[in-house]
């Protein structure tokens, strides 16, 4: 058969023609076209080049040279528009409909019939109401889109296709309203404003939307009254099918409608794919078209009919999620579109119609059993992609369609939704006109409810407690960080930590009261780290408030009571700097690309304050680090991925720097064993306690979880950048969560740092999603109607409430759970007198209570003290050394069993005193119990005594013990470079006598073997009257020198360089911070609204409604 | 891009969801466990110093048979220190004393010093020491304490008329000492007030008259425990004329109750008369079931006992009227057995054994001997053979496979392997007793090396007394 040739005015095929096998698509019914008697051609057509006239009279007319009429003149510059009209055993209304269609004032409009297999001819009467209309009549009913495509074949040369179901009636501009708004708005696809058919004040569609599981939603309510409220030209989802125009090019480059989505979803399909393909889809109101609506949402089928449609409505619809979604996006809609149909389902079978429920999920399983038919269509479907989910999303509504039609469908909720609507805006509105005021109030509370917390802190003295030990005097700190030697421990040759450095630094600038230097670190970190969070989130929202609410979340966050309770410093001092390095981080991933003094800036910011925490606490070494590996890994959410780069390589590069400002002691820290970073074996905590912060006293009860609840809120209601932003906070937040945990539900033995300190980056990321909530509270949600955003918002700010009470009614003991008394204070005793020569205390106990950073030993924490309980410097414990191996080994062997003599064990370390604690201060400091074997052996050893019992604490004395400086009598002979360090110290400890005086210059000694109990050391000397002593190692691990005559001691470690490379450290301190200081004055230029093109990281609140 | 709402609350959801359900650490095994220390028991490998600890019999008790056992089972030489701590409170006598390699020293009690309790310390784990009486009236050896501490447990004593029971209780340590005693007896549990927070002095010995609290009581259990400090507490039962027995019996507590108890030695000859005695110090009512093993296939019923709370129970052994009564453990006559104690529910009892021999073929006396709650694969007896005395090595199988046995015989400076005492195999559940008054010579000392945990008992018969103790189990040594 030959391929009939179109008509040569409109393309259409002349009557009788048969449009040809060769052009049906393989997969759609193929239209069998019957010759029937056509009435005339149109005789407006339109006279574009590209189209023939259907019209030969017309065309022999122009050929023959005459002069156009008016009308047809008007005709040739109008692009020539085809309506489709699809019709199956119409109605009455078909006349009507093509009435309509008939009475345009468009000039160049052609009307198609294509009768979808009628049992009853309907050409008469098409004929007698459309006399100029073409028909084609097809085999069998296929359905609205495999009919409309048979126009792929049988019309060339229009521009636009009319698509129109028989029981429309267009009013008469309407075809040339549409036109005009498609070329004006440059869109693919337009719309009319659908009324009722018999009532044309009532609305039925004004463009149409879905939710994100392919659910139509329509805003328009039923029986809404048409006032012109949705007059406005807007892009929209998809138009329906009943009255769509649609450009030819574009139908033809979409391949047409996707019959397999045929019921209900074919004008979904198109209008997706041709939003996929760039194309905008437009309601154009003012085109009015009455519409009877006998859809399948109209009518009532019976039961078996029922289930029939809705199975094929949710093939249709599964089809179009299958084929349009991106594949990343089909793993989480897939998945909650069928636990959402499979709750309605069961809805369905507790309401007694099973069918219907075997009905809707049929339709997923038909899906599945074509799987093959369906990944075709989604590659040609991917093909056409253009634009990202992202961009088709925006006009998808958010929630649940279902839920929404039910709410106002079933309830007639609208009205009263409207009005609360209304109302709860204008309280938002009120709310937020009162809130831009109250931050002043809460402000107020805040400052309020931390110095009623922290007035014994303030007023008394802060209790000597984990590792809040007391500061010595302002030149023992200077000495400490300047030493060459660490006097803790059994001491060691290694750098002062800078820890010591910036104390020293932050006492001489108190004028050396260190005691108002440790009250100011310790209470201040309250305000310090709220400033912080208040600086932090205050570019991030027009108005003060969020700022404040932000420094109230992180105030209220557990994690600080507890660090502050646990006697944790280094947390406490991440927690005060910690929003300001997350907001150095955040300024240099906005900062404009070129701005590079920016972004110096904001990197020595990273590396000065990474210096300063991780001093006070080793693992913030990792801070930085971790923000902007959250940052990254939460760019699949919110987008952003060159401020997540920028923001990775500046955590890197300031790290790297305050590595360095840190050394040499960061040097010391590599390969150095757990408890150097303040790592230790801790009782491993749940994630549970982890999501509500309660890592000791503080944060019981469903107070933190109203944390989290708050938390949400901008993820709910907030739009844009806000929301990427709020992302970014809780991927943090998620991060420093499992960062937290993990390692213990790995490995329940691990050491682990102090869970506050990873813990303080969690609240950090949830104080600023709280902020960025009420951020969006103030400048989003009262562009939104009432529902659920609205419920949310309450429900955080009664989550708020929670913790703030917690933080309340911890404040009334004033000293935010930290005991009120101390070892220090209880053992003040031991050095009220100290004897000639000094001593050691050596401290046992679960290494989570011990004063200082104990090491560990088998599970049992220790630490040692010189001449007393000790302060500061006896923290942040030096690497191990050989002579604290022997320590180690020494109590390892007491716990084992392996010795009744340990008090021997320990003499040549000087110790005095052994102190078993079970909590961290007395009476009510935090319990936990020693390891009962070792209690037990403690209790059997021959050469220990009980020197003082307290509650949860046993003091024994050694009776065995030599002091730190003792000379032996020449005729004893003192055990020196043995091969068995402790082998040597059980039989028996030699007669002493202490040496007097200071260390530098002593009374007479001697002569006799002088014993130093430090660290065998090669690098100390003595000289006794200026003459060296030979050093040997005393006992194998200690120091011992050979005095001939008697004389002054002189004791001195060699320092090298070491001192010089202290002043340096320091030297790089001043330097780094005056670059910091010279870089400061570009600061202001630095925008956290950063140039991210298409990621458009701004914090404009939107302008658009959103429904 | 635009930020996408639903991810992050997906993820908070899924870490909701992992902290309810597999949130927390595991952290199984690593509840603390009980101290596990044994009163008696080779010091662990590597120990640099070691004390034993001997409170030493009654005073009642002429000091001049009394004895002290120093063995060396290493092939060094070893010099310990020993210090006695008169009563009568003068200072403490020091006395260093060497052991050869390889052999046992044994010194007169009254060498070392006057009346007291003695301490003995060395400085390797190869050193064990014994105490007791050994003469042809009076036997009564068993090894000292390896170790003091808070709790002792003893369960077999009886005040009836013409014994005495003590306690002595040693405070070897530099701290005093407080302790509080527990008595009971099968009608009450009395807590005298002049024993609660009783002070015993640091280095000194208190001894405690428990028959003058529970006057003619037939069963007598006591605690003993420590509010500060750690003691050393040996029990003996003095059996005079008027008992109608004759001889001291001398057990070292236990620190801890338990819920499984082996026995490994006993006999049913004729004229022998033994009780298992069940303490229950804990706070519920207790089911003890009690089975005997005897050397032959012949099956002996097992009993069940309930010992109520704070209480003790006896349980005969051995002849039992027809029909057995409750509280009787039929074992045929003439029979050897070994016995196996286990309480229901693991709940946690003290099981001793107290066995009164009258005029029976291995002669008169009494004895006790606590059970032994952990069966080790390595023991040391430390004297073989007594004068003039009946030997018998008991070995016990608690385990469900055969274990092979290997006894060393340590004595003069060398290792003897007496082929009789070498591969002594030991079905599951059954015991093998070895004479060895013929096998070895006198003052050896015997390492027991079984291939699997195993108990080992030593019981000494002599004409006027035996003496029936647990050897010392090494663990964890070769």
């Amino acid at each position: 058969m030959d391929t009939p040739e179109p008509d040569p005015g409109t393309g259409l095929l002349a009557p009788g023609q048969d449009p040809g096998a060769p052009q049906a698509e393989p997969d759609q019914p193929e239209v069998e076209p019957r010759e029937e008697p056509v009435p005339a051609a149109p005789d407006h057509v339109e006279r574009e080049p590209a189209v023939t006239d259907p019209d030969p009279a017309a065309d022999e007319a122009t050929e023959g040279g005459a002069e156009p009429a008016d009308d047809e003149i008007e005709a040739a510059v109008a692009p020539a528009v085809v309506a489709v009209m699809v019709t199956s055993d119409p109605g009455p209304w078909l006349e009507g409909a093509l009435a309509s269609l008939a009475e345009q004032e468009y000039p160049a409009l052609s009307v198609l019939v294509l009768d979808n297999g009628s049992t009853e001819d309907p050409t008469p009467r098409i004929a007698q109401a459309a006399p100029h209309a073409f028909v084609r009549r097809l085999e069998s009913n296929f359905g609205f889109a495999a009919a409309a495509n048979d126009v792929m074949v049988t019309v060339e040369g229009a521009t636009f296709l009319l698509f129109c179901h028989d029981d429309v009636v267009l009013a008469p501009d309407a075809v040339r309203i549409m036109v005009e708004e498609a070329y004006r708005s440059n869109a693919g696809v337009v719309g009319p404003k659908l009324v009722d058919y018999d009532d044309e004040t009532k609305l039925l569609e004004v463009g149409m939307s879905i939710d994100h599981y392919g659910v139509p939603f329509s805003n328009i309510e039923p029986g809404e009254l048409d006032q012109e409220q949705h007059d406005a030209v807007r892009d929209v989802f998809y138009v329906s099918n009943a009255v769509m125009l649609v450009r030819t090019d574009l139908f033809h480059e979409l391949d047409g409608f996707d019959a397999a989505t045929f019921p209900g979803f074919d004008d979904v399909d198109l209008c997706w794919r041709a939003r996929l393909a760039g194309a905008r889809i437009l309601v154009a109101p003012e085109a009015r078209v009455r519409h009877r609506r006998t859809t399948l949402q109209d009518h009532r089928p019976s039961r078996r009919d029922e289930t029939v449609d809705l199975e094929a409505w949710t093939r249709g619809r599964v089809r179009v999620l299958m084929k349009s979604y991106s594949g990343l996006a089909l793993v989480w809609v897939l998945p909650v579109a069928f636990f959402l149909n499979l709750i309605e389902a069961a809805a369905l079978v507790i309401g007694r119609r099973p069918r219907r429920a075997a009905g809707l999920l049929g339709g997923w399983f038909d899906n599945i059993r074509q799987l093959r038919d369906v990944h075709r269509a989604r590659v040609s479907t991917q093909r056409l992609r253009r634009v990202d989910d992202g961009d088709v999303r925006d006009l998808m509504v958010r929630g649940s369609a279902r839920l929404r039609m039910f709410l106002a469908h079933r309830l007639h909720a609208g009205d009263r939704l409207a009005d609360v609507s209304n109302r709860t805006r204008d309280a938002a509105a009120r709310v937020r006109t009162r809130l831009r005021t109250g931050h002043v109030v809460l402000t107020a509370v805040i400052v309020v409810l931390i110095v009623i917390g922290s007035r014994a802190l303030i007023l008394d003295r802060v209790p000597q407690v984990g590792t809040l030990n007391d500061w010595p005097s302002m030149g023992a700190l200077w000495s400490t960080f300047l030493s060459s030697w660490r006097y803790a421990m059994i001491g060691a040759d290694a750098p002062g930590p800078p820890i010591f450095g910036l104390m020293a630094l932050l006492s001489t600038a108190l004028l050396g009261d260190t005691d108002l230097a440790r009250t100011l670190v310790v209470a201040g970190a309250f305000p310090l780290g709220a400033w912080g969070a208040y600086r932090l989130a205050r570019p991030l929202a027009p108005a003060a408030l969020p700022a404040v609410v932000t420094a109230l979340a992180y105030v209220v966050n557990p994690v600080v009571r507890n660090a502050v309770g646990e006697g944790h410093f280094g947390p406490l001092v991440a927690f005060a700097l910690a929003p300001f390095l997350l907001r150095a981080l955040l300024r240099a991933g906005a900062a404009a690309p070129d701005d590079r003094r920016a972004r110096l800036h904001a990197m020595l910011s990273v590396a000065l304050l990474t210096t300063i925490v991780a001093a006070a606490w080793p693992p913030a070494l990792l801070f930085a680090l971790t923000i902007g590996v959250a940052f990254l890994l939460a760019v699949p959410v919110a987008g952003g991925l060159h401020l997540s780069l920028r923001t990775l390589a500046t955590a890197a590069a300031g790290t790297a720097l305050a590595f360095v400002l840190l050394a040499p002691w960061s040097f010391d820290l590599l390969g150095a064993r757990a408890e150097t970073f303040g790592l230790m074996a801790r009782e491993p905590q749940g994630l549970v306690d982890m999501l509500s912060f309660q890592t000791g006293r503080a944060g019981s009860g469903a107070a933190p979880w109203g944390l989290i609840v708050a938390g949400l809120l901008p993820l709910a209601v907030a739009t844009g950048p806000r929301l990427g932003w709020a992302s970014r906070a809780w991927m943090l937040t998620i991060v420093a969560w499992i960062a937290a945990w993990l390692p213990s539900r790995l490995d329940s033995s691990a050491p682990l740092p102090a869970p506050e300190g990873m813990l303080v980056l969690a609240a950090l990321g949830l104080a600023l999603a709280v902020g960025l909530g009420v951020a969006a509270f103030t400048d989003e949600l009262r562009t939104f109607h009432f529902g659920w955003r609205q419920l949310a918002a309450v429900a955080a700010a009664v989550g708020l409430a929670l913790p703030i009470m917690g933080l309340t009614a911890d404040a009334l003991q004033g000293r935010w759970g930290l005991s009120g008394d101390d070892w220090a204070s209880r053992f003040e005793w031991m050095s009220e007198d100290i004897p000639d020569g000094g001593f050691r205390v050596l401290w046992l106990g679960d290494p989570t209570i011990l004063p200082g950073d104990p090491h560990v030993v088998g599970g049992t924490g220790y630490l040692v003290t010189r001449d007393g309980p000790g302060d500061v410097r006896d923290g942040w414990a030096p690497p191990r050394t050989k002579a604290e191996r022997e320590l180690a080994r020494a109590i390892e062997m007491v716990r084992a069993g392996r010795t009744v003599r340990f008090g021997h064990l320990l003499a040549p370390a000087g110790v005095r005193y052994v102190a078993v604690v079970e909590r961290a201060a007395p009476e009510s400091g935090r319990k936990a119990a020693i390891d009962p074997r070792l209690e037990a052996e403690l209790g059997a050893q021959v050469d220990l005594t009980v020197s003082r019992v307290e509650s949860s604490a046993v003091i024994y004395e050694n009776e065995s013990w030599i002091a730190r400086r003792a000379v032996a009598p020449p005729d004893v002979e003192v055990p020196i470079d043995v091969d068995d360090p402790l082998e040597a110290a059980t039989r028996d400890v030699p007669p002493t006598e202490a040496v007097l005086g200071p260390q530098s210059e002593s009374e007479p000694a001697g002569p006799g073997t002088l014993l130093w109990s430090e660290a065998a050391d090669s690098g100390w000397q003595a000289t006794v009257d200026g003459a060296t002593a030979t050093r040997g190692d005393a006992f194998g691990w200690t120091n011992a020198f050979a005095v001939e005559e008697r004389g002054s001691v002189d004791l001195t470690f060699d320092e090298g360089l070491r001192r010089v490379i202290a002043y340096l450290e320091m030297v790089a301190w001043f330097v780094v911070a005056a670059l910091w200081w010279r870089s400061r004055s570009r600061e202001q230029d630095v925008d956290l609204d950063p140039d991210e093109s298409s990621e458009a990281e701004t914090y404009e609140p939107p302008v658009e409604v959103a429904s | 891009m635009t930020a996408r709402r639903l991810p992050i609350p997906l993820l908070l959801l899924a870490l909701i969801l992992v902290a309810f359900v597999a949130g927390d650490p595991d952290t199984e095994g690593m509840a603390r466990a009980r101290d596990p220390r044994e009163a008696v028991a080779v010091p662990p490998e590597g120990t640099t110093s070691s004390g034993w600890f001997c409170p030493g019999p009654p005073p009642t008790l002429p000091i001049e048979q009394e004895f002290l056992a120093l063995t060396n089972v290493s092939e060094a030489d070893e010099t310990v220190v020993v210090t006695v701590y008169p009563d009568g409170g003068e200072a403490s006598v020091r006395r260093e004393v060497d052991i050869a390699a390889l052999s046992v020293t044994r010194v007169a009690r009254v060498d070392m010093g006057p009346p007291g309790p003695v301490t003995v310390e060395a400085f390797s784990r190869d050193v064990v020491v014994e105490s007791g009486f050994e003469s042809a009236e009076r036997v009564a050896m068993n090894p000292c304490a390896s170790t003091a501490a808070k709790e002792w447990h003893f369960a077999a004593g009886t005040t009836v008329r013409g014994t005495e029971q003590y306690l002595m209780v040693f405070n070897p340590l530099g701290t005093d000492a407080k302790v509080d005693v527990t008595i009971r007896t099968g009608e009450r549990v009395l807590e005298p007030e002049d024993l609660q927070s009783l002070d015993i002095p640091r280095r000194t010995r208190i001894p405690i008259a428990v028959h003058n609290y529970a006057i003619r009581s037939e069963r007598v259990a006591i605690d003993l425990e420590s509010t500060i400090g750690n003691v050393v507490v040996e029990q003996s039962i003095v059996f005079n004329a008027e008992s109608g027995f004759q001889g001291v019996t001398r057990s070292m507590g236990v620190l801890a109750p338990a819920a499984s108890w082996t026995f490994a030695d006993g006999n049913t000859v004729a004229g022998t008369s033994s009780v298992v005695a069940l303490s229950n110090p804990g706070a519920v009512d207790v089911e003890v079931d009690v089975y005997a093993n005897v050397g032959i296939e012949v099956p002996v019923t097992p009993v069940t006992a309930v010992v109520p709370r704070g209480g003790v129970t006896w349980v005969a052994l051995g002849r039992c009227p027809d029909p057995v009564p409750d509280g009787c453990l039929a074992i045929p006559p003439e029979s050897e057995y070994a016995l196996q104690v286990e309480s229901d529910a693991k709940a946690p009892i003290v099981a001793e054994v107290l066995t009164l021999y009258d005029d029976t073929v291995f002669g008169s006396g009494a004895a006790t001997v606590m059970g032994t709650a952990d069966p080790a694969d390595r023991w040391i007896v430390t004297r073989s053979v007594v004068p003039d005395a009946r030997v018998v090595l008991a070995l016990t199988n608690p385990a469900i496979r055969a274990v092979t046995v290997d006894v060393d015989v340590i004595v003069d400076g060398s290792i003897e392997q007496p082929d009789e005492l070498q591969g002594i195999t030991i079905e599951p559940g059954r015991r093998a007793g070895v004479e060895i008054t013929t096998l070895v010579g006198p003052d050896a000392t015997l390492v027991v090396h079984a291939s699997a945990a195993i108990v080992v008992e030593r019981s000494v018969y002599a004409a006027g007394d035996l003496s029936r103790s647990p050897a010392i189990p090494a663990r964890g040594g070769s």
